[in-house]
């Protein structure tokens, strides 16, 4: 991905067939001041693929590992929703929320647009959906470097 | 651990399991380490006579063919792996190094906040990190009714087929594990098999576990209630279960559930 700034992505969706779809179907004000670039590039993940990613995933922040410590020794509903409402992700390091975007990989990014999209009405909305284009979009560039500079 | 620089390092099963999933190793490390394996996969006649001439990894592989095909295998996962680990450092520098990397990751931190107005991203953050434990999400603990229909989803995304058999699989086994687990039972669930008293049960054979647990159970003064609800949605999956195919490939649970 060229790195044009923020002020460039902040105005680019790279969107699949289907998502683009599916922003164009959102009211002319949403859509006012974006640019779509379909997404070109492709990766067929498999359970193995991503079994392999989480193994290889790393979170150091204590709280998340406090938080998976505990969280598997709740059995109930109630013990989990109380864990989960008492995490607080918006403090989540950078290093370990990429290592989790990566280990999710494009699939799940692309269920998070999906998702973003169908029930957007805001413009924050939309940012948010450029946000996981953007992070898929990388993700599938370095998929692709990576395959040709070893083909 | 194998090393390229000890070729003629003694190989076990524990190595090649070691190098691929050691939960010590750094991103760095692993990456020497899968390489390393590769190399002396590379030549696989010659390494598995060297396998071969060993009394106790022959016990462990059966015969020659058997470590070829071992072998083989491995080899096929080896250069996916190595590309998966760079294509990893690569996205990790992109972020880091690039303006929209931090413009991004701060989007999904401003809304991961509990409750999350889009809760798949919570959701899917939480998995990611239950999921570093085990490698795989074969089983997810509770997920209330907030987050019920994307779990479902979750679920379909991190391999769960979606065939009615393993839905129905999965839900049987939850179901068996909650009455146990209400219950103060020592139920073990590992993949397909039920461990109950040091003996193994089949996903077949649970029915007539399960037939002995209300004794137990009533002997330790546990909710009668919550155990039969679990108790009955146990066996009627189990019907289903045993009237379809099953494969309990998809089946893997977290080391922790594992005593």
């Amino acid at each position: 991905m060229r790195d044009c700034g923020t002020v460039c992505l902040m105005n680019t969706l790279y969107l699949t067939p289907s998502e683009e779809k599916m922003f164009s179907s959102r009211s002319a004000d949403l859509q006012q001041s974006w640019t779509v670039t379909p997404e070109v590039l492709t990766y067929a993940d498999t359970p193995e693929r991503r079994a392999f990613r989480f193994q290889m995933l790393r979170v150091q922040d204590p709280q998340l590992i406090q938080f998976r410590e505990k969280a598997l020794q709740a059995m109930s509903d109630t013990t989990f929703i109380e864990l989960a409402s008492s995490i607080d992700l918006t403090r989540i390091d950078n290093r370990d929320l990429t290592q989790i975007v990566f280990a999710l990989g494009p699939d799940a990014m692309g269920m998070i647009i999906t998702g973003i999209l169908q029930s957007a009405t805001m413009k924050d909305d939309i940012e948010l959906a450029a946000a996981f284009s953007a992070l898929r979009h990388g993700m599938l560039e370095s998929f692709a470097d990576v395959s040709l500079a070893r083909s | 651990m194998i090393t390229e620089s000890h070729p003629d390092q003694r190989l076990t099963l524990e190595d090649i399991k070691s190098a691929l999933r050691n939960p010590e190793a750094e991103t760095e490390n692993a990456v020497g380490n899968i390489e390393a394996l590769y190399e002396l996969a590379r030549d696989k006649q010659a390494l598995a006579k060297k396998i071969a001439g060993n009394t106790e990894l022959m016990r462990q592989f059966g015969n020659e063919e058997e470590i070829l095909r071992a072998l083989d295998a491995l080899e096929h996962t080896y250069e996916e792996q190595i590309q998966t680990i760079e294509a990893g450092k690569l996205f990790a520098e992109k972020i880091e190094k690039q303006s929209w990397g931090k413009w991004a990751l701060d989007k999904v931190k401003a809304v991961v906040k509990f409750p999350a107005k889009h809760p798949i991203i919570f959701l899917l953050i939480l998995i990611a990190i239950l999921a570093s434990i085990a490698g795989y999400v074969g089983y997810l603990p509770g997920l209330g009714s907030t987050f019920s229909a994307w779990a479902q989803k979750a679920k379909a995304l991190f391999g769960f087929e979606a065939t009615a058999a393993t839905e129905t699989a999965a839900g049987a086994l939850e179901a068996a594990h909650e009455a146990a687990t209400v219950a103060n039972i020592p139920i073990h669930i590992i993949e397909s098999d039920v461990f109950y008293n040091g003996t193994k049960y089949g996903i077949s054979e649970l029915p007539e576990l399960l037939k002995t647990l209300p004794k137990l159970a009533a002997d330790q003064k546990f909710s009668i209630l919550r155990y039969e609800s679990a108790r009955v949605s146990a066996e009627n999956a189990l019907k289903d279960i045993l009237t379809d195919s099953f494969s309990a490939d998809s089946w893997v649970m977290p080391d922790a559930l594992i005593k």
